[in-house]
């Protein structure tokens, strides 16, 4: 099992249910394909650098978890399929072992926040 | 005598610490765009290591840092040119 994150950002003209709706259901297709969800973060609707399918603006959703690389490509798949999602990324979280990276990790955050 | 004194002073004006080997709490980190922005130009291209001062290693991280926040909108591939002109 790895840990990755995905950002995803949905369509600005969809409502707040709509997004919900999606974020619902990869928390579900995670869970269901052996993975588990961590982290879970609406960053709310930002502009975007560049326009994506012809859209200046879009919704932020963030998301944390692990499981196998299988799901990855399975919750991309979704993500294509659902109009709502006009962009998406996936990366490997890079810590090391769950065990070995708690003690390492709580300080490294602390800093990104600042 | 005059040439070789200004190559000097040049030496010690360009010396830069990489601020990510200088301060060790600082995390390279895609989402933090904001930090990101400094590492780049007006245009939204990269600025080299020459020019930005990091070592290899962090100028490495930066890039892929910068490549990922490009892929999801944080930050331009291109900016438009501020010359309306061109």
């Amino acid at each position: 099992m790895r840990r990755y994150e995905t950002i995803f950002i949905a369509s600005p003209e969809l409502n707040d249910d709509d997004v919900k709706v999606i974020i619902e259901k990869t928390k579900g297709l995670i869970e269901k394909m052996g993975g588990q969800v961590e982290k879970t973060d609406d960053w709310g609707t930002r502009k975007l650098a560049y326009e994506v399918k012809k859209k200046s603006r879009g919704h932020y959703i963030y998301m944390k978890f692990s499981g196998k690389s299988d799901l990855v490509a399975e919750v991309e798949r979704m993500f294509r399929i659902n109009e709502g999602v006009i962009k998406y990324q996936s990366v490997l979280v890079e810590d090391k072992p769950v065990a070995k990276a708690a003690p390492v990790e709580a300080p490294a955050e602390v800093a990104a926040e600042v | 005598m005059a040439v070789r004194q200004e190559r000097e002073k040049r030496v010690f004006q360009k010396r830069k610490v990489c601020r990510y080997c200088a301060d060790k709490n600082l995390v390279i980190d895609y989402k933090d765009f904001k930090s990101l922005k400094y590492f780049t130009t007006e245009r939204g291209k990269i600025i080299p290591r020459r020019i930005s001062g990091n070592c290899a290693l962090h100028q490495r991280k930066v890039t892929v840092a910068i490549q990922r926040a490009r892929n999801i909108a944080f930050l331009p591939f291109s900016a438009a040119s501020s010359h309306p002109s061109h």
